[in-house]
């Protein structure tokens, strides 16, 4: 699923990272537990949280993850956004709750699958 | 290989992100020529980015640019008539070597760096070069590599406790390394995961503590040791789940009791020693082949 169409779906606004939107995603992890997250992802893809920190950008760098949603409309503090800016993270942000959010990606991808 | 130049070499491979000065004033296409020459002139600079609003870089100004305009009577005009638009930049992915190459091939006195939205991140002279090498080599004494003869690169890194805006950065600097030495991305993000665990635990339970990476030919070595409380009973600790973490840290998505246990399933060999009152020593070994 491209990351223009998670846009679209979650009528988000893209804070960083705009040059990656035509990026395919099948992969997306949604959690606010950094060590939950580090034990979780296997295969490259998004991260959907409400922990707005830098540590965040940190964890996502560490696991090869392309990008970030943050939920329930949090915007991401200056040294979050600059540390996703040099290390060319992809962020977005949502008003919908995590759980909506979550929601939303899941009837999709089950979408794109069955259009297949 | 004389020390030297192995030092220096190593240099080279840094982002170029480090040594590129970031603190540049702001400067929209709009303002005055004569206001964008006060700016400089304040600041110290020879050169300076054009930014918008949403500060994506739009061209470039030099002082040369600023006094032929004033010459020319045009003080008053906006600096993006006069600014290069067409502004060849670097990426955070370059390094040092690859911004001196852009130097020597293109001539020009300065590069921008920006990310791949042309979101300005910095600056890059000749200048800055020479004058942040030095705090560079600083930076690279926690990345000493020594013993070339017996093949292990060993860096190392200190951490201090309670740092979360900077905790993660060694891990990404390991990180880093191991890519520039064209590792497989399997042991990459196994050694990454386990260094950032073991990174935010200094951060989270030590006073302070020191991150060593050993790279040989078939194994890396990770090791956390730190001055700090200590952990009473280890066998607790490295159950998943299992946590001391305070309230705080909790709330910053840490101390969920997953980062022993994420360790030990990154290594193919673990130990863990601790003195209550004295401190932890954590080591993860990762086999290459």
């Amino acid at each position: 699923m491209k990351l223009e169409e998670i846009k679209k779906l979650l009528s988000a606004k893209v804070l960083c990272g705009e040059c990656m939107l035509d990026k395919d995603v099948e992969h997306f992890y949604a959690s606010d537990l950094m060590s939950d997250i580090l034990a979780t992802v296997k295969e490259p893809g998004i991260l959907i949280t409400a922990m707005v920190q830098p540590q965040v950008v940190r964890t996502t760098q560490m696991l090869d993850l392309i990008g970030i949603i943050f939920v329930n409309g949090k915007v991401p503090p200056e040294e979050t956004l600059s540390l996703a800016r040099s290390n060319e993270i992809l962020i977005m942000t949502t008003k919908h709750s995590m759980f909506e959010t979550c929601g939303k990606i899941y009837l999709a991808l089950n979408k794109c699958e069955r259009d297949r | 290989m004389r020390e030297i130049d192995r030092d220096f070499y190593s240099l080279l491979k840094l982002p170029v992100t480090l040594i590129m000065n970031a603190n540049m004033p702001k400067v929209l296409p709009d303002r005055k020529v004569f206001q964008v020459r006060e700016i400089l002139k304040i600041n110290q600079l020879d050169g300076v980015a054009i930014t918008n609003e949403d500060g994506r870089l739009v061209g470039i100004v030099t002082m040369y640019d600023l006094l032929k305009a004033i010459e020319e009577n045009k003080r008053d005009a906006s600096v993006e008539d006069i600014m290069t638009r067409d502004v060849v930049t670097l990426s955070p992915s370059h390094t040092l070597a690859d911004a001196i190459e852009y130097f020597r091939v293109y001539g020009y006195g300065r590069f921008p760096v920006v990310d791949r939205d042309k979101v300005f991140l910095g600056m890059v002279t000749p200048l800055d070069i020479v004058i942040r090498l030095p705090s560079l080599k600083e930076e690279r004494e926690e990345i000493k590599e020594e013993g070339e003869k017996a093949k292990v690169i060993r860096l190392e890194f200190s951490v201090e406790g309670g740092d979360f805006i900077n905790g993660g950065e060694a891990s990404s600097k390991i990180k880093r390394y191991l890519q520039n030495l064209g590792l497989s991305k399997d042991i990459i993000k196994r050694v990454a995961v386990a260094s950032y665990e073991m990174e935010m635990n200094i951060v989270i339970h030590a006073y302070r503590g020191k991150l060593i990476v050993e790279i040989s030919s078939d194994k890396i070595m990770i090791k956390a040791i730190d001055e700090g409380p200590g952990i009473e009973d280890i066998e607790k600790a490295i159950q998943p789940g299992y946590s001391t973490a305070s309230p705080k840290v909790r709330e910053l998505g840490f101390g969920a009791g997953m980062g022993l246990p994420n360790i030990i399933s990154c290594s193919d060999e673990f130990d863990i020693k601790s003195t209550v009152g004295v401190g932890t020593e954590v080591t993860s070994i990762i086999y290459i082949k």
